[in-house]
């Protein structure tokens, strides 16, 4: 009990840090807005575009697909730690082992995985906060539908907080590939392309067929994208929360045993650069 | 000129030397960027599944200015994708070597990463072309095809400039990648008919980030579609932007300072 109240002190003491560290380079802040912006537009016009001539798809009226997108555009990031600066993932663990940091990172008498997660959760934070101009963007310009209901809010972020820890412990035990293999960006930019798919960010995962629909759903991306979205917006079918929440704790369980499982394992072949 | 040539070919091989050092990784390089660009056609041809035609094109003719586009980015990938690092040499004063070598300092830049990643993307572009080529309204070869192959030259060429013109920011602001990216975020329109755009954007992506250019007009053209320039506009287009960016870099090296020590 000791040790997980230091870990949770010594973790949270690290978010108002990690805050300052993302505003470090204030014009990437803006610039980052910018493509955002852009991504915005080019998914709104796009969705338009596909229901030229139609008035539903796939039991989707234009106005739910639409938002759906949108929606699933801005909270892309809830499918990556790649964003700025990154506390988890191929590319974080690649620079630990080439830098030689880990040596230094493993001797904190605090777990790093812990920590690291609570950094990252203030790195969500503070990228969540820059969505707000998104949304505004989304609301006022492209008048795409907010949900106004709180409970579906409450829905959303208490599943969206799930789904992201799935994917945070998902990401830990793919980053241990790091300690073996020297080719992170490529298996990074792999697994980008996957979540992009699988978590919906490019067509509503109901549209896919349903064998990859379920796998899709199902998948660390889905689970921290497509299902959160879908207690966000009416008309886009889902299971009760009560369901998905507790889907959501089962693969929480399942991943922290295996990322601690591959972790360890991985802490035994890795040979540590840098000094 | 045949100095160069024998320069770049020595280049190339030392390059790949280098990259088949990591096999592995070579190879995982390679398929990642196909990857990417894979999910998002799979995307696309799911939704052409469910709608047949998206504002009058078809799936096929889709696929052929989604892989064309792909080829013309894959061509800049792995020829000019040192551009990107100006920022870093310019700011760590490794830019100098390229003013010490007995060769034109551009063409050193360029010559000394070829960028394996856009093996993936050609390969991926060609694939994507070759499976259209059967499924569209005309025959795919002739003056067709080699309209169609200037036309992704013309295109890589349109990338190549618009990055080389941004990259001139380095020797001003020690910082060409935000701007860079910025710039280069907008070919991802280009994917897709600019005809599905408001005429802000399809203004803006064809004469300002003549991005349009580099896909969409000559296919436009090729398939007789509506909001297609005339056939010869953007390979002369390209050809002129392309002539004035290196104009324009080569008149701004002589603000580079070095930073380094």
């Amino acid at each position: 009990m000791t040790g997980f109240m230091r870990n949770l002190r010594s973790g949270l003491a690290f978010i108002p840090f990690v805050w300052r560290a993302q505003l470090a380079y204030s014009y990437s802040v803006w610039i980052n807005l910018v493509i955002e912006t852009l991504g915005l537009v080019l998914v709104y016009y796009f969705w338009r575009a596909v229901y030229v001539g139609h008035t539903t798809i796939q039991g989707y009226p234009e106005s739910t697909a639409v938002s759906l997108m949108v929606w699933a555009r801005i909270f892309a990031v809830l499918l990556t730690n790649s964003n700025g600066l990154e506390y988890v993932g191929l590319s974080y663990f690649g620079r630990l082992v080439r830098d030689g940091e880990l040596a230094t990172e493993l001797l904190r008498p605090v777990d790093l995985q812990w920590v690291s997660f609570t950094k990252s959760l203030g790195r969500l934070a503070f990228e969540l906060v820059l969505r707000i101009p998104l949304i505004l963007i989304a609301t006022v310009v492209f008048d795409v539908a907010l949900p106004t209901h709180p409970l579906s809010w409450l829905q959303f972020l208490s599943s969206a907080f799930l789904g992201y820890t799935i994917i945070y412990l998902f990401d830990w035990t793919l980053s241990c590939l790091a300690f073996v293999t020297t080719a992170t960006w490529g298996l990074n930019m792999i697994r980008w392309g996957v979540a992009a798919f699988l978590g919906g960010t490019l067509i509503p995962v109901s549209w896919l067929p349903p064998a990859l629909a379920a796998v899709a759903l199902h998948s660390p991306f889905g689970q921290a994208l497509a299902v959160p979205l879908s207690l966000l917006l009416d008309g886009v079918a889902n299971p009760p929360w009560s369901w998905i929440v507790l889907e959501q704790l089962g693969w929480i369980v399942v991943y922290t045993i295996v990322s601690r499982y591959v972790y360890g394992q991985a802490q035994k072949v890795v040979t540590i650069a840098g000094g | 000129m045949r100095r160069y040539l024998s320069l770049y070919g020595y280049f190339l091989t030392l390059r790949i030397k280098t990259l088949l050092s990591y096999r592995l990784d070579f190879v995982i390089g390679a398929v990642a960027s196909a990857v990417m660009q894979t999910s998002t056609f799979l995307a696309l041809f799911f939704i052409l599944r469910q709608t047949g035609t998206m504002e009058g094109w078809t799936l096929p003719e889709l696929q052929l200015l989604y892989g064309s586009l792909i080829l013309s980015l894959a061509l800049n990938q792995m020829f000019a994708d040192n551009l990107w690092s100006m920022t870093h040499l310019v700011r760590s004063g490794k830019f100098d070597t390229f003013l010490t070598r007995p060769v034109h300092p551009l063409f050193h830049l360029l010559a000394e990463r070829f960028n394996h990643v856009g093996i993936g993307d050609f390969v991926c572009g060609s694939i994507l072309v070759a499976l259209a080529a059967p499924s569209l309204p005309f025959v795919f070869a002739g003056w067709r095809m080699l309209y169609w192959m200037l036309s992704v030259l013309a295109g890589g060429g349109i990338f190549f400039s618009l990055n080389l013109l941004c990259s001139v920011s380095a020797f001003w602001l020690l910082d060409s990648v935000t701007i860079t990216r910025v710039v280069f975020d907008n070919h991802q329109f280009a994917k897709y008919p600019l005809t599905i755009f408001p005429y802000l954007l399809y203004g803006l992506l064809t004469f300002l980030l003549p991005y349009g250019l580099a896909a969409f007009h000559p296919i436009a053209w090729l398939l007789g579609k509506p909001g297609a320039l005339p056939a010869l506009l953007p390979l002369v287009c390209a050809l002129a932007l392309t002539s004035v960016s290196i104009v324009l870099w080569c008149r701004a090296l002589p603000r580079y300072t070095s930073a380094g020590s």
